[in-house]
């Protein structure tokens, strides 16, 4: 049931993965800096030639923001896949070592959600001059962000740790299936106040796709990488609890017994004192009631002992 | 629970078990009338501090443009409160034990659940919506097909209900339950929420040419309909054991 | 600069501040995250030390 760091074969590429990935999305963005072409945006007053092309429109920097800001995006949303996987098979065989691949996944969940809401957030806010728009996009990844710490609020609220691992891996499922729903709907419903502006990436020129793509893998690469090691310190982390949670029940049945111990030894030396008692002492002697409870031998009786 | 006696030997049909839950939970109700009145009241309420909210609106502005969302906003408050009342008094008197107990089949108790929450959404609904017009549509040129917004209406609740009945039965039993099934419930139902708008607005307005909006509107929610109630429907089992 | 350059190119100063703020705003969730997780990874060898003391302990007790 519990998680051992080096069993699965697969941990020996996170490593490599982790190295791997950094170095994609540090090739991409450099490309990106140097190399890709800026996009085009506004229209000038006149054309210009430059480098031996004619120049129509300005040319923006902040479109940059796209090659790191969908990577992350298609990351996160490729991570709570995951979550959701494991939450169906909690949810199919009730092994709770799949709670904790679950809480993992949705936890790299929210650190990409997170990075997407900032990317996106500040590009906007340079496109429109506002701090936020309710744009398809933004909307979408907004409802995301809440689904997610919905989830984590969720299981702190829960208790008993069967019924949390159930109930989270319920409504991880129920989120994961409503974000694309949430990502269809805001496209397909125009919105009759704010002209929704698609930014069409489509057919990309070779020079802008490849670094797109670095930054797409090494990324994901850099996403899982992540999980598997945050996997790694969360299933110790769980071990140790539920050890801890073990000697804590020791110790209370442990205590238990003694007390029990005790009470049965005061008993039985408050039916000694009763028998003696009930010829010559007065009634509150201890005693006069075997059966209760209370019966605490008085403390100025001379025969209680302990 | 008197209909379910301990030796019965032939169990009831899944309609059958359906519609005695039913008729449980509507029977319940129209006795104590309890959550019907407090969600009637809690919806008035609504109605005043949106009063007090567009006290400055003025004549220039156009209540009628934002007159769709308005009344969802009210429909998913209410919501809210109608969804958690609903298992007040099943997990006060113990009688959610006593169902499980019987031989009934997860996924029915989830139907006559859902469908119970549903009349009493419609029923809430019928007497707020009129209320909703009289308050602040009066003045207003309404366009000719204002009676459209049924449409969505519907859509619209069955989707609340659905959803919402799985979420309640998660969050009864925790800590801060009704905050707890505000922050599951309105980011699942928001893509819901955003397509019903849309649809009721167009509506409201009645522009000729915007009435593929209505349609594409109606027609997502519809779909957003399916799915998640089907996949609350299939995930009910897990939510409701003991 | 000649002035119809200055116009193609008059966005990107402008847009800078909010690049770099988007490339480091990324790094700076992941990083955070790696963060918490050497934080909780700390505390969990700790724990695990100290009741593998506690253990240790208690099965000396019992032996006397």
């Amino acid at each position: 049931m519990t998680y051992k760091a080096n069993q699965r074969p697969l941990d020996a590429l996170v490593p490599v993965a982790l190295v791997l990935g950094v170095a994609l999305v540090i090739v991409g963005v450099v490309w990106t800096f140097t190399l890709a072409p800026l996009v085009q945006g506004a229209e000038l007053s006149e054309p210009v030639v430059i480098a031996g092309q004619q120049v129509t429109t300005k040319l923006l920097l902040s479109q940059k923001i796209f090659y790191l800001h969908v990577p992350v995006a298609v990351s996160s949303f490729a991570v709570m896949a995951f979550a959701a996987f494991w939450s169906i098979r909690l949810l199919m065989t009730g092994d709770r070592a799949f709670d904790v691949r679950a809480k993992t996944a949705m936890e790299v969940t929210l650190v990409f959600v997170a990075a997407t809401m900032i990317s996106g957030d500040l590009w906007t806010c340079f496109e429109w001059g506002v701090w936020w728009v309710w744009e398809p996009r933004l909307t979408t990844y907004f409802i995301l962000t809440l689904l997610v710490i919905g989830y984590f609020i969720l299981r702190n609220a829960i208790e008993d740790p069967e019924r949390r691992a159930r109930f989270s891996a319920v409504f991880c499922i129920v989120a994961f299936v409503d974000a694309p729903i949430s990502f269809l709907i805001t496209r397909l419903v125009p919105s009759s106040i704010h002209p929704v502006v698609f930014r069409t990436d489509s057919g990309l020129p070779p020079m802008m796709l490849i670094p797109f793509l670095l930054g797409l893998f090494g990324m994901l690469l850099m996403a899982f990488a992540l999980t598997r090691i945050a996997l790694a310190i969360n299933a110790r982390a769980a071990e140790v609890e539920e050890l801890k949670a073990r000697l804590e029940e020791q110790d209370a049945q442990a205590q238990r017994a003694a007390a029990q111990e005790a009470l049965d030894r005061l008993r039985a030396a408050g039916v000694r004192v009763s028998d003696s008692a009930s010829s010559a002492h007065t009634p509150e002697v201890v005693g006069s009631n075997p059966d209760s409870e209370r019966s605490v031998a008085a403390p100025d009786s001379p025969s209680k002992e302990v | 629970m008197a209909d379910r006696m301990p030796g019965n030997e032939h169990r009831p049909s899944k309609f059958a078990q359906y519609r005695a839950l039913l008729a449980k939970d509507l029977r319940q109700e129209i006795r104590t009338r309890e959550m019907l009145t407090s969600m009637v009241v809690y919806a008035l309420l609504v109605l005043t501090v949106y009063g007090a909210a567009l006290s400055q609106v003025g004549d220039r502005v156009q209540v009628v443009a934002f007159a769709g969302g308005m009344l969802w906003a009210l429909i998913v408050f209410t919501s809210l409160l109608g969804l958690n009342r609903s298992f007040a008094h099943e997990t006060e008197s113990g009688c959610l034990e006593g169902i499980l107990l019987a031989p009934v089949d997860r996924s029915v108790i989830f139907l006559a659940k859902a469908t119970s929450n549903l009349v009493f959404l419609t029923v809430v609904e019928l007497i707020c919506v009129p209320l909703f017009f009289i308050f602040f549509l009066s003045g207003a040129e309404l366009a000719p097909t204002t009676p459209m917004i049924v449409l969505p209406l519907v859509v619209g609740t069955v989707g609340v209900a659905g959803v919402g009945t799985l979420l309640s039965t998660m969050t009864i039993d925790t800590r801060g339950r009704d905050v707890l099934l505000a922050i599951l419930l309105i980011p699942v139902i928001f893509p819901l929420l955003y397509a019903c708008v849309s649809a009721c607005s167009v509506a409201f307005v009645g522009v000729e040419g915007t009435f593929g909006t209505f349609w594409t509107s109606l027609a997502v929610a519809a779909a957003y309909d399916v799915i998640m109630v089907a996949a609350a429907w299939g995930l009910y089992e897990f939510v409701v054991e003991g | 600069m000649d002035p119809i350059l200055a116009e193609v190119y008059s966005t990107v100063l402008p847009a800078a501040p909010f690049v770099i703020g988007a490339y480091v705003g990324i790094w700076i969730a992941l990083a955070a995250y790696v963060f918490v997780l050497a934080r909780r990874s700390k505390r969990t060898e700790r724990d695990f030390d100290a009741l593998r003391q506690a253990l240790a302990n208690r099965e000396e007790k019992l032996e006397h």
